[in-house]
């Protein structure tokens, strides 16, 4: 009997065994080139989480994680709190080795990769005091961040990221005029980095090669359609054109004018267009072009103003009805002069404008009543003139976020030949001074260079004063009062102050009231007072120079936000 | 105390507990117990009846719960007393990855004796055990009876004066079981005290001076041997070559002084007998099946 | 070369200890005594309850007195018989699959070894060295602890102690057996690890003919060329060539090449200055501040790690060093310069970017700490972080201009010299902690310093060797394993394990910690005050204590190892191979003391 029952058991066993198994084999079979493989490998393909589809299979990353025997986490965390003392203790070499090691051990996890290039790129190589050391650090960050996208190769952040480093890591810092050059010169890095095809000379410059890796970037979300995951599609697709920008204005600065310099606007300028004819998600999840704002103002203008044929009166109508029902404080309060007004009252009449606010719907919802005949066209119109305000309202925030208006405006003007003279002059002025101390030629160069821009200004009355233009003609003033002062003359003279063709642009951007004098004595000239707020001159609106680089993104701190380091 | 007398025991006692400290078992209630040179002392019992419980309280492998063993007049617990015993274990454990030699040279430099009489004494022993051609494979390639030898010449290294020996016949076969008792028995000529335990009677019937007895941890009957074993009313006659009507004059005589005749037969041998006559046999003329119908009592 | 704790002479360390310490010997009685004394009061305890006070008493005294009677009796004869059998055991339990491990590491090391490093000799080194040291405490670790435990399992252990054997021979065989396996172990692995490094970072260059430029001196002569070498090994060198071809490809990667002509070629050799060994000899630092008053340390410049300390640019903060025992002995003459090598670390921490691209500069300055004479400023440009090897000339100006030499006027007769270090740039600060200044001696043998690093490995071994086997005399296998396990892991976050127990770690004690941890509190928040946290505190004060007692008997095993020096290319100073070694043999002596009564109160048979 107990033989027997327990031969029994052993068969229901098998028989539950080969059940199982079915299961099991539709779920886990592997594919083939044959076959599509069960559904495991269907919905591993479908969400591209194959490990040949994420980037480079490492022999090495395998084999050691399979070795960590299922304690890779622990592993992990040691890695991390051992880094974190190697980097306290300044001992670098042992800390990029940990690094590495962690590296082999969760190279799909993005964060890390992120997180770690940036500490090498940025925290580490501030720490060491030759400069070839830092910049070294500096490319060792890169290479990181390069590896990781080897492992990651469809991966937008980690390009985008990458293409910031290059770009702004190197074009940016205090050292950029040195790291820029030492990039250029790197042929080891440059042989390396583009996989034993180093591009020519002239394109090596670091806002290209960024500019190339976030074209990069973007072509994955396009081909491969990878998502972009929080970061904001504003920004996310102006970084080439901004990389195209910073490299003009950087060559600029080392003192390539004229032909190169245009072309470099040129293009510019152009993906600039490209990017603003971009259709990309708003916020509210509706599709967008920065560049159609005018298109759509005009079709809502238009929009408008058959609606307002259809619905002729109602508007007034409906106005007068409002009025009527306020309660008599607020129409004794909307009789009083508005600057004689008590608080209280004009908290009454703040609070009636609202109520009185009439919306297009309320009039379409009227011409219904008014005239039932009209009221599909005008719901109609109602509704699609709603859409496109709201559109237009999305429209120009996030043109507001990428600052498009400027930079449109300013890679057009940077093109015309006015401008490249001006902007050339002013470098030569610049040399004369500094290199040749020729201060008469200096103070001449930089005269006409002003009268050049202020030719600029004329033609591109959209510019702002206070743009970045204007912090840039801004160094340019301070350049050429410094020429002033050696020749014992101020920019308040009257012999320079007739000259001056910029007086607007030095008193919107004044902040530091640097030239508080000058404006003084420039406004007393002109007969305004002292204080400069008269009629001519409007008080300079507040700056805020972050908003006219969109590239910069959210502000970056030298730590990037911690991240958890054990979990991918 | 007596220079004769080896071990003695008193109110030597064992008690098991637990972790807590609880009592579980009662392996051996107080056993007064006094063991005199050249004796062979057989433990005798079932299993569990606290045979080993005291060989491994006298060799100080166990400490006692109560009372005290002495060894050659030392506390059980005193390792110098090893210097005069020799121990084999109810298995023999040994390190299976040394070979025979090996075994005994470790052993012995165990009791510091140095390398010639290492030497000497190593090959005596094996040749003794008679492991010659064994002696450089290592001991797990070693039968269960070969091991038993080994572990019995390891026993001996130090030429002991007392020999304490854990079931020294398990496990053997009765060529194995005969050798060994003879061995005891050589022992005891040399005037080596022998404690055995066992629960195989036969054994220690054959080589014992004395038993003990125990069941439950209890001492049970201790005694000489052919003492113990008498049976006073019992009166037992062997003879050779009666005729049948010899026989029937022995009953009736018998009769007359109304005893009574309890068994008169031919006596049949014991298995053992029988099986080592076998051997014997083949061993003379090998390749023919033994020839053994009839025994007669040579 | 970081240096975190002083290493003192080893008479001093012996004796009377460091500042704030005592001597490790005087150390190593108290703690020997209040273990005994613990010991002893455990057993009476013990044993009192089991057989009641009178004869738990006895025994107790019987076990004592034993133990040191048979201490004399211990025969070296039967020890070496149980080492030589732990050692077959070892062989049989197939120890040599550590050594075949140890090798698949060295092989398959290239692939998370990268030599693009900065200082790839730095990283090899500690990579074989560290390997070592994991494997061999590992095996070390397997052999100990589960030996004991098979004995009594297999019960063989029964045909030892029915035999004349001290408990103390079987621990002491024990540990000396399988320290020999570990030995012949870390023997073969150090002559192998040797050669991998040696081997791996071996390579040579070609010269770059294309990168080479003509040198002519002031006089317009032709002098030499000034170039550069190819990119092998993730890095190039530059090179000068005299006239005949002939020069050095410039340290880099912390390594140089001899070039020399073959045929009508310049011919790169070999890599030298790999494996160096220093000899540095530190002296003391102290501080002036910026008004000039001495202070024990600089300033912070609030970096969380306080091991150096910093002075700032153009005022009066200086660093002082004292060196003792100076004499012309030491002094360096190649001919060309002659007078006191020294090494110099600079730490560099600048408030402003300065101009880019230049070194900040400071000032060297000698002093006679007894007649004040100083000499005139040498100055410097700092390399952060790097070690600058420099030579102060023998033959000096003073501040008055006048001539001196460094041995006879600005050495005190009692043998001592100041160096003095300034920053000379406002605003910018030169870092130092003590070790950052030391006089050069002659480099050691790297072969030597090699060997006293796996002496250093060898001497952690030994100790985990000593504790498994104790451990295993009372524990089973695993348990006596995961004993050790915790020992070492203890024993390597020692200063975290001692901060926790002394309260200077934030987030208190073990409670605390796991109470933080659940409730998701950071380590710096402060716990409400109530009950609760009275409670948690309560408790933790008890395992603090009882943490602090344990402190005082764990090996300080990162402190043991010496891998650090031989990664930096540094001598093992041999004050700490001695006490090294010293605090070995007291471990060794301990654990065999435990052990022996561990294993003597043992009842075998259970």
């Amino acid at each position: 009997m107990n033989e027997n029952s327990s031969f029994h058991r052993k068969i229901i066993y098998v028989v539950l065994l080969a059940i199982l198994l079915f299961p099991i084999s539709q779920l886990g079979s592997p594919s083939t080139l044959e076959d599509k493989g069960g559904k495991l490998a269907q919905l591993r393909k479908e969400y591209e989480l194959g490990q040949s589809d994420l980037g480079e299979i490492d022999p090495a990353s395998e084999t050691i994680r399979m070795a960590t025997l299922g304690l890779r986490g622990i592993a992990v965390s040691m890695l991390w709190s051992k880094a974190n003392e190697f980097k306290k203790k300044e001992d670098w070499t042992n800390f990029r080795a940990t690094l590495e090691q962690l590296a082999k051990l969760q190279p799909y996890f993005i964060s890390f990769w992120k997180y770690q290039a940036w500490n090498l790129t940025y925290n580490v190589s501030v720490e060491l005091d030759d400069i070839r050391d830092r910049f070294a650090y500096v490319l060792r960050g890169i290479n990181f961040l390069k590896e990781g996208t080897k492992y990651n190769r469809d991966n937008p952040h980690l390009l985008a990221e990458l293409g910031w480093f290059i770009g702004n890591k190197i074009g940016r810092a205090d050292e950029h005029v040195e790291y820029r050059r030492l990039f250029k010169a790197d042929d080891d890095f440059q042989n390396s980095f583009h996989d034993g095809n180093p591009p020519p000379l002239e394109q090596r410059d670091n806002w290209l090669v960024s500019r190339g890796i976030y074209e990069q970037s973007i072509s994955v979300v396009d081909d491969k359609k990878k998502s972009i995951g929080q970061k904001n599609p504003t920004t996310f697709f102006a970084a080439p054109a901004m990389s195209q920008i910073n490299y003009a204005e950087a060559i600029e600065e080392d003192g390539v004018f004229q032909e190169r310099a245009r072309a470099a606007w040129r293009s510019a300028a152009n993906l600039w267009r490209d990017y603003g004819n971009r259709e990309m998600r708003s916020s509210r999840g509706s599709m967008i072009r920065l560049g159609d704002l005018t298109r759509w103002e005009l079709e809502v203008r238009k929009l408008q103003s058959e609606f307002d044929a259809l619905s002729m009166g109602v508007r007034a109508e409906l106005v007068a009805e409002k009025r009527a029902k306020l309660p008599a404080a607020t129409l004794a309060a909307m009789g009083v002069p508005e600057n004689l007004r008590s608080e209280q009252q004009r908290n009454l009449v703040n609070e009636a404008a609202t109520q009185m606010q009439i919306s297009i719907e309320e009039i379409a919802d009227r011409v219904a009543v008014n005239n039932p005949e009209k009221a599909g066209e005008a719901s109609r119109l109602a509704n699609r003139i709603a859409d496109i305000n709201d559109r237009i309202f999305l429209i120009n925030n996030n043109r507001q976020v990428s600052n498009y208006e400027y930079w449109k405006t300013r890679t057009e003007f940077e093109q015309t030949a006015d401008a490249l003279r001006a902007r050339e002059l002013a470098y030569l002025g610049n040399q004369a001074f500094k290199e040749d101390a020729d201060l008469l030629q200096a103070r001449k160069l930089f005269e006409e260079s002003f009268d050049l821009w202020a030719k600029v200004f004329e033609a591109f009355p959209t510019l702002d004063l206070d743009s970045t233009t204007g912090s840039d003609l801004m160094e340019y003033v301070e350049d050429y009062t410094k020429i002033l002062q050696q020749l014992d003359l101020s920019l308040g003279d009257e012999e320079v102050d007739q000259r001056f063709p910029l007086w607007d642009v030095v008193i919107a951007n004044d902040n530091e009231r640097k030239y508080f004098d000058a404006i003084t004595e420039h406004n007393r000239r002109l007969g305004l007072n002292a204080e400069g707020t008269g009629p001519l001159v409007e008080a300079p609106a507040e700056e805020s120079t972050t908003q006219e680089a969109p590239a910069k993104q959210s502000p970056k701190n030298e730590q990037p936000a911690a991240e958890a380091p054990a979990q991918e | 105390m007596s220079d004769d007398i080896v071990i003695q025991t008193r109110a030597l006692g064992k008690v098991y507990r637990d972790f807590w400290g609880r009592q579980k078992v009662r392996a051996l209630k107080p056993l007064d117990l006094e063991i005199q040179r050249g004796e062979v002392l057989g433990l005798l019992g079932p299993n569990g009846s606290g045979k080993t419980t005291t060989i491994k309280l006298i060799l100080g492998l166990l400490f006692p719960t109560e009372g005290e063993a002495l060894v050659f007049g030392k506390r059980a617990t005193d390792v110098s007393k090893n210097e005069r015993i020799g121990y084999l274990p109810e298995e023999s454990y040994l390190y299976r990855f040394l070979n025979a030699e090996e075994t005994l040279d470790f052993y012995g430099r165990l009791f510091d004796m140095s390398a010639e009489t290492r030497k000497q004494r190593v090959d005596e022993l094996i040749k003794m055990v008679g492991l010659d051609r064994a002696r450089k494979r290592q001991l797990q390639e070693y039968s269960k009876g070969m091991t038993r030898r080994i572990g019995l010449a390891q026993a001996l290294i130090n030429n002991p004066e007392l020999i304490l020996l854990d079931e020294p016949t398990s496990g053997l076969d009765p060529i194995g079981t005969r050798e060994m008792k003879d061995m005891i028995l050589r022992l005891k000529e040399e005037g080596k005290t022998v404690v055995m335990c066992s629960h195989l009677l036969a054994d220690v019937q054959d080589v014992c001076d004395r038993i003990a007895i125990l069941h439950q941890g209890e001492l049970k009957e201790l005694g000489r041997v052919d003492t113990l074993l008498t049976v006073a009313d019992v009166t037992q006659i062997r003879a050779r070559n009666l005729t049948a009507d010899c026989q029937n004059e022995i009953r009736q005589v018998i009769a007359r002084h109304h005893g009574e005749l309890m068994e008169m037969d031919n006596p049949s041998t014991t298995l053992e007998e029988l099986f080592l006559s076998i051997v014997r046999d083949s061993e003379a003329r090998p390749g023919r099946r033994a020839n053994v119908e009839q025994t007669t009592s040579a | 070369m970081i240096l975190e704790e002083q290493i003192l002479p080893y008479m001093q360390w012996l004796w009377s200890g460091g500042p704030g310490s005592i001597g490790a010997l005087p150390r190593f009685l108290l703690i020997a005594l209040g273990l005994g004394f613990l010991g002893l009061l455990l057993g009476f305890i013990v044993s009192a309850a089991r057989h009641g006070i009178l004869r738990g008493g006895d025994i107790v005294y019987r076990t004592i007195t034993n133990g040191v009677r048979e201490l004399w009796e211990t025969s070296p004869r039967r020890v070496w018989a149980l080492a030589q059998l732990a050692m077959k055991e070892a062989w049989r339990r197939r120890v040599v699959v550590a050594l075949m491990v140890f090798f698949i590491i060295l092989v398959f090391a290239s692939w998370f070894l990268r030599t693009d490093h900065q200082d790839p000799a730095k990283l090899y080194i500690s990579f074989v060295l560290t390997a070592t040291t994991y494997l061999v405490l590992g095996i070390a670790l397997l052999l100990s602890a589960f030996s004991l435990p098979a004995d009594f399992k297999n019960k063989t252990i029964y045909t030892i102690v029915t035999k004349p054997v001290r408990a103390g021979e079987i621990v002491m065989g024990r540990t000396l057996g399988f320290t020999l396996v570990g030995t012949i172990l870390l023997a073969i692995m150090g002559v192998s690890s040797y050669v991998f490094v040696n081997r791996s970072l071996d390579h040579t260059h070609e010269v770059d003919i294309n990168s080479l430029k003509k040198v002519q001196d002031a006089a317009g002569e032709y002098i030499g060329q000034d170039g550069r070498t190819s990119l092998d090994a993730n890095h190039r060198h530059e090179v000068e060539l005299n006239t005949d071809g002939e020069g050095k490809a410039e340290s880099n990667y912390g390594h140089y090449h001899q070039i020399v002509k073959r045929g009508d070629r310049s011919v790169v050799l070999g890599a030298e200055g790999i494996m160096r060994a220093r000899v540095p000899r530190w002296g003391k630092l102290t501080f002036l501040d910026r008004q000039g008053v001495p202070k024990q340390r600089g300033i912070s410049v609030g970096s969380e790690w306080t091991y150096r300390s910093f002075v700032d640019g153009n005022t009066q903060a200086t660093a002082i060093w004292t060196f003792d025992d100076i004499s012309p002995a030491l002094n360096y003459d190649d001919g060309e310069v002659s007078g006191l090598p020294i090494g110099l670390i600079v730490r560099v921490f600048r408030t402003h970017k300065g101009v880019i691209g230049r070194g900040i500069t400071g000032s060297i300055q000698v002093r006679n700490p007894e007649t004040g004479l100083a000499s005139e400023v040498i100055p410097f440009t700092a390399l952060d972080a790097k070690i600058d090897e420099r030579i102060i000339p023998q033959k000096l100006r003073g501040t008055d201009d006048k001539e001196y030499d460094l041995y006879k006027d600005f050495v005190s007769p009692n043998g001592q010299l100041e160096i003095r270090v300034q920053c000379l740039e406002g605003g910018q600060y030169f870092g130092f902690a003590q070790p950052d200044m030391y006089l050069r001696l002659p480099d050691a043998s790297p072969v030597v310093n090699w060997l006293k690093v796996y002496a250093s490995i060898w001497v952690q071994m030994v100790i985990v060797i000593a504790i498994g086997v104790t451990a295993s005399t009372l524990l089973s296998g695993p348990v006596a394993m995961l004993f050790t396990v915790s020992f070492i892991v203890l024993g390597f976050f020692r200063p975290f394990f001692v901060g926790v127990a002394a309260g200077t770690e934030y987030g208190g004690g073990p409670v605390e910690s796991f109470y933080r941890l659940i409730t998701q509190k950071n380590i710096i928040t402060k716990l409400d005050e109530g009950f609760t946290t009275s409670l948690i505190q309560g408790v933790d004060l008890v395992f603090r204590s009882l943490m602090l007692t344990m402190a005082q008997v764990l090996p300080d095993f990162a402190a043991l190892s010496t891998v650090a020096f031989a990664a930096l290319g540094f001598d093992v100073p041999a004050d700490k191979v001695y006490q090294d070694l010293t605090m070995c043999l007291a471990y060794v002596i301990g654990l065999s003391v435990v052990g022996y009564f561990l294993l003597r109160t043992r009842e075998v048979a259970r």
